[in-house]
């Protein structure tokens, strides 16, 4: 059973604005109707490292920037590392809390993924009681 | 009788994500799991045939991860022994088996997933 969140996190969590980088059809629709569950209402979705440094651009420009970015580490084009790196340079100028999605916990790739910058990894398959956990800890460290 | 090849605990996980008035979760997953690893399944399929490696591991990262989000764990789990032997390409020998494991559990799988879509309420 999931955490039930207080009526403060709650509003939070509906306030939060999420970016999904996931190239999986089936992870990308577990994960969207799992924030859905929680609670999150603006969810949004980039399918390579790439699409999602264009859209956390895009979004920082229009003063709607991205508080959260849930991203897998092995896709196309720009796997998670290669984005993590471009987000996390000093020119970028929006600093989104960034979740991992991992297989496995505290391998090399976790290990250098805490190295450029992420903030918490999630290991797959994953419940709706983890989820909620991480994003409660993600609320203390953003800024709504 | 062969024990199921859909994970009670992660079926759990799944069923939980259920909305009131929203569409069947686990259908939704089930039907997308079915449509969109027609692909990767034939790329690993040429992969095998052509011992491509690369090609090996990739794919069954993806069928991996897809496996398990729809409770296919035992799937997911002959997916990264695949991953494994693809990346590391050294211990082949176990590559026959591994395919056989693999095409055997896909079946398994299709199967009790589109028997769930028959029976969506039960």
């Amino acid at each position: 059973m999931a955490k039930e969140l207080t009526s403060e996190q709650k509003l939070k969590i509906m306030r939060l604005r999420v970016l999904i980088v996931e190239d999986s059809a089936v992870d990308l629709l577990f994960l969207k109707t799992s924030l859905e569950k929680i609670g999150i209402q603006s969810i949004h979705e980039a399918v390579h490292g790439s699409d999602g440094a264009f859209k956390l651009l895009n979004a920082r420009d229009m003063g709607l920037s991205f508080h959260l970015v849930l991203t897998d580490w092995k896709m196309p084009k720009k796997d998670g590392l290669a984005f993590l790196k471009q987000i996390r340079s000093e020119k970028f100028k929006t600093r989104p809390y960034v979740i991992m999605l991992t297989s496995h916990a505290e391998t090399p790739a976790v290990r250098e993924a805490k190295a450029a910058g992420i903030d918490d990894y999630i290991v797959k398959p994953f419940n709706l009681s983890v989820m909620t956990e991480k994003l409660i800890a993600a609320l203390e460290k953003v800024t709504l | 009788m062969k024990p199921s090849s859909l994970d009670p605990e992660l079926i759990a996980n799944i069923k939980e994500l259920q909305m009131d008035g929203a569409p069947d979760v686990l259908g939704e997953l089930a039907d997308l799991f079915l449509e969109s690893m027609k692909g990767p399944v034939e790329s690993l399929q040429k992969a095998f045939a052509d011992k491509d490696f690369a090609m090996m591991a990739e794919t069954a990262h993806m069928l991996k991860s897809g496996s398990a989000n729809v409770g296919a764990l035992h799937l997911s789990e002959i997916c990264r022994a695949i991953e494994a032997t693809g990346q590391a390409q050294t211990d082949v020998s176990n590559l026959s088996d591994l395919e056989k494991q693999f095409t055997a559990e896909f079946q398994a799988v299709t199967q009790e997933l589109q028997t769930l879509r028959s029976f969506p309420k039960l």
